[in-house]
């Protein structure tokens, strides 16, 4: 009886430290971009600046920043021109977008988007969608809200993906261009490469429905001693709950940001050049050594090492043969291990990419990437699991 | 759209699927050294000459309740084309509580031209029975028979001719086919059988035939083995300690003539027949046996457990890799697949990635089946061909098999040993009924 009691008392300090952090901690969300005439939700975002000049002063391109936003399957851009005052000058501008990833802007699937702001109105955007035959899409518009800082003048808008259709985390490149021959670019040469894949998450009620569910079952199948299920349910549960909690989290925007920052200091010393951006470490800009071009590798939950630490850590903590001295000894030796075989997978990648070029990133991040990780995480499984497996068996078939 | 939409599933498949594919990588380079070594083999195969002289042969059948085989058993015994006075067969009692006896005594009542004699031991255990049935065994030759398995006619002679042809051979197993009626009957054990039938056909025709090139058998088949006496009388002869006596043996064998050029191997032209599965929890007995098994004999072949590097040049290692360390994450990437929807994937685009996935098992199990179709004779040829299409099945039957073996990984470390385990179904639903709510 007083097991159970305990128990439940852990259950409970758990649930109410699960509440209370999001109460309590709200700078550990990530700021969520609306259209909304607010501007600091894009603090955190990638973007590319421009220089002044280049373009006629109502289509002098500043910035332009992009981003996705929680449990909403659009794109979300904002665009900075210079000249602030010019209030009452129209600006024009096309998204052009390379919807299958393949270099060309000319292929039946690749779309543009026509932008058209009227400032001074509170953000008056209107965004019409083509497809590259010219045939129209879809058209938004709205007043998202406008602002004038030091030395230029800011807008927002959103394109929806199915529209435009992009799955989550597919590969899209785009670029911005005013209207017109002459007109200012963004990036001024090739494009920007981007995988968006907006967080989803679920409620927090829901979360700790699944989790309390969870813990019952885990006990009834460990006291049943049904090992199969038990490891199923334990194993896979505190990996889907464990990525439902850190998915868009400040735990997984921290590691991003970490393996950026690792990886630019380490890719460094191999004479390979990648920046950073200030507000946004997760996001690495690779120099492509072929054209000279940059590109952009962006750091998610997959690619930190956080997925694959989240499912050893639910088949180390929860595997039945060992003692709770080795889980705990053996789970944060776990845990660095495969954040160091990650920076080796990242490193792979981006070496590849700086010397293969733009048209490696596919090979590199799919393949070579994975293969690397996949062969180490299998060296590494095998000293976690079947090494120490194979000693406690040899103990106990040798003395019979 | 479509287009893309394929591309993008091709994308997604590769990235995330690789826990899952990189295994099936595993097993198609595999398969290709098989098939490629089968193929280089089937032409330097050359036919075994015919015997001028018949050594004698004991054949040692361990009876444990086996009123119902028994029989059988010996029929197949008495039929060999092989001369029957040169074979002398011991029938060793381990415990059983049956009329085991009265069937042996009744066939050799009727059938005194063969040799059979009756042993009986005090205390349970088929490693005992064997290896009394070992000890007392007289001529060149020593075959241990499971009661519940019976022999093709040519069966011995092949053996034989195959020992007698080739004096580096010092053990063998014979190739084990499932006794099941072919394409007549299509309830769900039927299928669950046929898929066995396919299964044993793959693992002896194309997997046992390539560790025979290789000199890497793992397991003496424990149904129907032959042994050169001296050899088995220098061992430790069968050992209790783990559930794999058969493959336990083996390691010791190959340890034991491992710098004396000797080999280890199986003969396909030697054919003997297992009755099939009945159940499902008798599948699921036999594979955590297997399993469990294997990780036992394994933990004691080592002299010292390798390392990573070590175990990927070694063939028992490798082994371990693909059953064991590999199926903890195949555990977690076979349900976190589907989970990435819930994480903003696109439905259709995990469905047809799990379709994918089942495919790319359903051409390798193709793969295997045909290059085994390719190695039996003809009449068994035109009855594997009623059941072709068990093919789209056999991902789902090598899927369960996976995680009756992962339960048998887990149980290796949680429970003691046991010849016969409860399925986790059942222990279920009396664990519920052990509730008052219920």
């Amino acid at each position: 009886m007083k097991k159970y009691i305990a128990l439940s008392g852990v259950l409970t300090v758990f649930l109410l430290i699960f509440f209370w952090s999001d109460i309590s901690f709200p700078e550990w969300k990530k700021p969520v971009i609306g259209l909304d005439g607010g501007f600091d939700d894009w603090g955190g975002k990638t973007f590319l600046a421009d220089g002044r000049g280049g373009a006629a002063v109502n289509g002098d391109l500043k910035a332009i920043f992009w981003g996705t936003r929680e449990n909403d399957q659009r794109l979300y851009f904002m665009v900075e021109r210079f000249s602030p005052g010019n209030a009452g000058s129209k600006m024009a501008c096309r998204v052009y977008f390379d919807v299958n990833s393949n270099g060309s802007y000319e292929d039946a699937i690749d779309k543009y988007a026509e932008v058209v702001y009227s400032p001074g109105r509170d953000g008056e955007v209107e965004v019409s969608l083509y497809s590259v035959a010219g045939d129209h899409v879809n058209t938004y518009s709205g007043n998202w809200g406008e602002s004038v800082r030091e030395g230029g003048r800011r807008f927002e808008l959103a394109i929806s993906m199915e529209d435009l259709n992009v799955f989550p985390a597919q590969p899209v490149r785009f670029y911005i261009s005013g209207a017109g021959s002459g007109a200012d670019r963004l990036p001024d040469q090739g494009d920007v490469l981007w995988m968006p894949f907006p967080v989803v998450t679920k409620s927090r009620s829901l979360i700790a429905l699944g989790f309390l569910i969870w813990c019952a079952a885990i006990a009834f199948f460990y006291r049943h001693r049904i090992w199969i299920f038990y490891y199923i349910v334990a194993a896979v549960g505190f990996t889907y709950i464990s990525i439902l909690l850190l998915r868009g989290s400040f735990l997984e925007y921290q590691m991003e940001n970490l393996v950026g920052l690792l990886m630019r200091h380490i890719l460094n010393f191999m004479d390979i050049k990648t920046n950073v951006f200030d507000k946004a470490p997760g996001t690495i800009l690779v120099l492509i050594e072929v054209d000279r071009s940059w590109t952009t590798i962006d750091i998610d939950i997959e690619s930190s090492g956080l997925l694959e630490m989240c499912i050893l850590l639910g088949l180390l903590l929860f595997y039945p043969g060992y003692s709770i001295f080795k889980r705990l000894l053996f789970s944060p030796l776990a845990v660095f291990i495969v954040f160091v075989i990650n920076l080796m997978r990242v490193m792979v990648v981006i070496t590849i990419i700086h010397w293969g070029g733009r048209d490696m990133i596919f090979l590199s991040h799919t393949l070579f990437g994975r293969i690397v990780f996949f062969i180490l995480i299998v060296a590494l499984y095998w000293h976690l699991f079947t090494r120490p497996t194979l000693k406690i068996v040899r103990e106990y078939v040798s003395d019979g | 759209m479509d287009e893309v939409f394929l591309e993008r599933t091709l994308n997604f498949l590769l990235f995330w699927g690789v826990w899952l594919l990189a295994p099936l990588m595993f097993d198609i380079s595999t398969a290709i050294v098989y098939f490629i070594s089968l193929f280089l083999h089937s032409y330097k195969a050359q036919p075994v000459p015919e015997l001028t002289f018949y050594p004698g042969v004991t054949i040692v059948v361990p009876v444990y309740n086996s009123t119902g085989n028994l029989y059988q058993c010996l029929r197949s015994i008495l039929y060999q084309s092989y001369p029957v006075d040169c074979l002398h067969v011991i029938c060793v009692d381990n415990g059983s509580r049956d009329n085991s006896f009265e069937v042996f005594q009744g066939f050799q009542a009727k059938h005194q031209e063969l040799a059979v004699s009756w042993t009986k031991l005090d205390r349970p255990g088929k490693s005992r029975a064997l290896n009394a049935g070992l000890y007392s065994g007289q001529g060149s030759y020593l075959c241990n028979l499971d009661s519940d398995t019976t022999l093709d006619k040519d069966a011995i002679m092949q053996v034989i001719k195959t020992f007698e042809n080739d004096p580096s051979l010092v053990a063998a197993t014979g190739t084990i086919r499932v006794d099941k009626e072919l394409g007549n009957n299509f309830g769900f054990m039927d299928i669950v059988n046929y898929c066995e039938v396919i299964e044993y056909l793959i693992a002896f025709d194309v997997g046992r035939r390539y560790q025979t090139l290789t000199n890497t058998l793992f397991t003496l088949s424990g149904a129907f083995s032959v042994f050169r006496r001296d050899i088995i009388l220098q061992s430790f002869m069968y050992q209790d300690r783990t559930l794999a006596e058969d493959t336990d043996l083996t390691f010791y064998i190959r340890n034991a003539v491992k710098n004396k050029n000797a080999r280890i191997g199986s003969i396909s032209s030697a054919v003997a027949f297992v009755e099939p599965i009945e159940s499902l929890s008798r599948l699921y007995s036999q594979r955590v046996r297997w399993q469990r098994g294997e990780i036992e004999v394994a933990s004691i072949c080592f002299g010292n457990i390798p390392n990573a590097f070590q175990a990927v040049k070694d063939f028992t290692g490798r082994i371990l890799i693909s059953d064991h360390t590999q199926a903890f994450s195949r555990l977690t990437w076979t349900f976190l697949i589907p989970f990435l929807y819930f994480l903003g994937y696109s439905l259709p685009l995990v469905v047809i990635s799990m379709i994918g996935l089942f495919l790319c098992y359903l051409l390798l199990d193709t793969a295997y089946f045909l290059v085994a179709y390719k190695s039996v004779n003809k009449a068994y040829r035109q009855d594997l061909k009623k059941i072709w299409w068990i093919v789209f099945f056999l991902p789902v039957y090598r899927y369960f098999s996976y995680w009756f073996r992962m339960s048998g990984i887990l149980m290796a470390l949680t429970e003691l040993k046991s010849w016969q385990v409860e399925n986790p179904v059942t222990q279920f639903t009396r664990a519920l009924k052990s509730y008052k709510f219920w």
